[in-house]
């Protein structure tokens, strides 16, 4: 097992390289001129130059990728070409808040959309499961910055329950969080549902039965354990897609996450900064998805002895 | 333990991860007290609390708080002394300032001449900002209060490139401390309390400022940073900020209609503007050109695009300029194809518009539209901002869309867009006209005021004769406020003099 993990880690390195080689590329390939943009109206042809020349930028696209690597790995980032401050500083203060915003929304749709998939599961065909898989269906359907608006509309302005945006306490994290959790609310509940739909046709679940183990007994021990594998892959995946989906929650409700700082900086050709972003972004996601790599292993005992 | 206790367990801990001091700060207490802070929504966050690290005009709102410059616009874009105590000009190129005696920076420590010339030199070599004094050739210290200004040549508009951001004074000290404007020292009416990244910036009153007619008026100011436009108008109405300097034309009427909120109105120094290459035919043709600017229906325009918050532009400046003249055009089809067929282009011709963003969009299909009954049939190319950009400035477009937002005096704004060696540049219409070159060095070696006027009024008329653009319209600026909320003034740049701003 800690064999897989160290080479799981491992694996992270040839990842991150070609993350990074990537997006370094495509950003310079977009056109606009960053001393150009650095420098703004009335700059002469001279300080655009001498510019060019101290941000390194007239050196090959492979020099440039190289002297970035050789900083990184020294653990320096760089620093932003628009604000002039540290990337890895700006990311520092920023991230955290992506996260408390992320894990609030799994959390939030795990705790909702389990019990859901469980009981549409185990009343196929009934009221409750039409009910809630059409809700689920509108879930996904609508998106977070309608959503989001008409929480706001709602909850801030008709009922003044929650302050409308910004990061304040408790209290303004739970619009936000709810918003961000609708839609992957959705598919983990449709997920969770078929699996478990799946699991319960199989014989041993008759045999618990036909034993006389209670239903409740039959769904929650001998069911459950085995339809969460597809359900916690879901989870993982939707995790990668809530931190970078999180840019329309974070701009409507004024959250100061990293989604929007990587956007305004891409807005600003401001490749540093970017690129600190998205290394973030590839590195919580890979190791998310090994927690979830290894969280089968505890869910599932055959998947751990394929490990050793 | 069993399935249901785990299940209890989780949720416990889901329940208390919820709590934990991550979300420390809780929900500050609402004192029902005469409010003594102001907040104020941002549509961006700033870029740099040094003030010559940024030019933008958010980071210019806190700039200005925490700053001093040697001269200040007033509301109505008149160069006002702010450190400045007296100034004279010995000769066309020299320009002597006297500061203020016993200004003191937010450290207690004296502003001297020392810290004056130290902050010049700084912007000029600030990448940012290097070009707002680019025509200053020296500065030296004369005593401890006391600087001289040496400019390349006569150069009338010198004052006004005083009260730019960029020129504000720093303390020499603090600046070699090499702090790096983490915790900016200035010597304006506020001080720094924080900046949170993307979220808000904090000052404080300073009760120690050294001008006591312009002291702040609340004890704190608080930037708080909200992209999206309706969440700012939201924002407002719920009472979380007190006053939005960018409210969304869309919202004007939620604003009014609220008997809690106030709406302030005041014309900018912004022109959007129609642009012909005139390199490029039929373009290259008076007649043609001409022929556009009684064609296109402006009114049409303010409606759609900017919900009636604006005027009509009737030639490249706005009219709070000086030596404003307006040009000859009024919306006119007929004439419009009289001018077409005398021009050899009696059927209209083909041409595309390029421009770039969802309201330019709006504005070019207007115009199409009015070109249309002319005869001429407009394709419109929309294009990303940077690819847009760097189009314009090789020549590639036929005809464009864009805004400019001029600075105070005319110069600034004309020079670029009308010299021929701003071709490639922003000199958008790419005229090449000597007469025009002539005139624009005239205006801006001129000291004299009135003599200045006569020049751009000649210029105004000629370049609209000339008529390589069709000005569409001069936007408003609009400011949503609580109605309580008192000392709001503004600028034809927006929102102005913050520190005035109190419940």
């Amino acid at each position: 097992m800690i064999k897989y993990v160290i080479r799981r880690l491992m694996m992270l390195f040839p990842v991150m390289i070609g993350v990074i080689f990537l997006v370094f590329f495509i950003i310079s390939l977009t056109p606009g001129d960053v001393a150009t943009i650095i420098l703004g109206d009335g700059a002469t042809e001279e300080r655009i130059k001498d510019l060019r020349e101290e941000l390194g930028l007239d050196d090959p696209l492979i020099v440039q990728y190289g002297n970035y690597m050789i900083d990184l790995v020294q653990g320096d980032m760089g620093k932003s070409y628009s604000t002039g401050l540290s990337v890895a500083g700006e990311i520092k203060q920023r991230f955290p808040n992506t996260f408390k915003l992320t894990i609030t929304a799994i959390f939030l749709s795990v705790l909702i959309s389990i019990p859901i998939g469980v009981i549409s599961a185990t009343r196929q065909y009934s009221i409750f499961d039409n009910i809630g898989m059409i809700v689920a269906l509108i879930g996904i359907s609508m998106p977070s910055f309608w959503t989001g608006l008409i929480l706001i509309i709602l909850f801030s302005l008709k009922l003044g329950w929650f302050p409308s945006g910004g990061m304040k306490g408790i209290m303004s994290l739970i619009l936000p969080a709810f918003t961000l959790a609708i839609a992957s609310t959705a598919s983990i509940t449709r997920t969770t549902r078929s699996s478990m739909l799946e699991v319960i046709r199989q014989d041993y679940i008759t045999t618990a039965k036909a034993k006389g183990v209670s239903r409740r007994s039959v769904i929650n021990k001998h069911a459950l354990k085995n339809a969460l594998i597809p359900a916690v892959t879901v989870i993982g995946l939707e995790f990668g897609v809530l931190l970078g989906g999180a840019v329309l929650t974070e701009t409507v409700f004024s959250w100061p996450g990293i989604g929007r700082l990587m956007v305004e900086s891409i807005q600003r050709k401001d490749t540093p900064m970017v690129l600190g972003c998205v290394i973030v972004f590839a590195l919580s996601f890979s190791i998310v998805n090994l927690i979830i790599d290894i969280l089968y292993a505890f869910i599932d005992p055959r998947i751990k002895s394929n490990y050793s | 333990m069993d399935y249901k206790k785990k299940m209890t367990m989780l949720f416990a801990l889901v329940l208390m991860s919820l709590t934990l001091p991550v979300y420390a700060g809780g929900a500050q207490e609402e004192t029902e007290m005469v409010k003594d802070e102001v907040v104020v929504a941002l549509s961006a966050d700033i870029t740099s609390l040094d003030p010559q690290g940024h030019n933008d005009t958010k980071s210019e709102m806190v700039s200005f708080l925490l700053f001093n410059r040697l001269f200040r616009l007033n509301t109505d874009f008149e160069v006002v002394p702010d450190l400045a105590e007296s100034w004279e000009q010995p000769s066309d190129t020299e320009w002597v300032i006297k500061i203020k005696e016993g200004v003191k920076f937010h450290d207690g420590s004296e502003m001297t001449a020392e810290d004056v010339k130290f902050s010049m030199d700084r912007s000029k070599e600030a990448p940012k900002v290097q070009q707002v004094l680019s025509e200053v050739a020296s500065i030296e210290v004369v005593d401890k209060y006391t600087v001289k200004f040496t400019t390349n040549s006569a150069f009338a508009p010198f004052l006004y490139t005083l009260v730019h951001a960029g020129t504000s004074v720093v303390p020499k000290a603090y600046v070699e401390s090499g702090d790096e404007f983490a915790k900016p020292i200035g010597s304006g009416p506020y001080t720094f309390v924080e900046w949170i990244s993307g979220d808000q910036v904090v000052l404080k009153k300073n009760e120690a400022y050294f001008d006591k007619n312009n002291m702040g008026q609340s004890s704190t100011i608080t930037f708080k940073v909200i992209p999206e436009g309706t969440s700012r108008t939201i924002a407002l109405e719920t009472g979380e900020v007190d006053v939005v300097p960018e409210l969304p034309t869309i919202d004007m009427n939620v604003v009014k209609d609220n008997s809690d909120l106030a709406l302030y109105e005041k014309p900018s120094t912004r022109v959007d503007f129609f642009a012909m290459n005139t390199e490029k035919a039929p373009f290259d043709n008076v007649k043609v050109r001409q022929a556009l600017n009684y064609a296109i229906d402006k009114d049409a325009i303010i409606t759609v695009a900017i919900d009636g918050a604006g005027v009509k532009a009737e030639s490249v400046l706005a009219p709070s300029f000086l030596g404003y003249k307006a040009g000859p055009y009024s919306y006119n089809p007929a004439k419009a194809k009289e001018l077409l067929a005398a021009a050899g282009y009696p059927d209209g011709f083909e041409m595309e518009i390029m421009t770039s963003g969802d309201d330019r969009k709006k504005i070019a299909e207007v115009i199409q539209a009015s070109l249309m009954e002319v005869g001429i049939k407009a394709s419109i190319k929309m294009l990303e901002w940077g690819t847009f950009i760097d189009s314009v400035l090789r020549g590639d477009e036929e005809t464009l869309i864009l805004g400019w937002t001029s600075n105070p005096d005319p110069d600034a704004t004309l020079t670029p867009h009308w010299f021929s060696g701003n071709i490639g540049g922003m000199n958008f219409a790419r005229v090449n006209d000597p007469e025009m070159d002539r005139m624009l060095k005239e205006g801006r070696e001129e000291l004299d005021l009135g003599k200045r006027e006569v020049i751009y009024n000649k210029l105004h008329t000629y370049i609209m004769d000339k008529a390589p653009w069709v000005p569409l319209f001069v936007k408003n600026n609009i400011v949503g406020a609580n109605a309580a909320l008192k000392g709001v003034e503004l600028s034809p740049q927006g929102l102005w003099n913050l520190e005035k701003l109190h419940y």
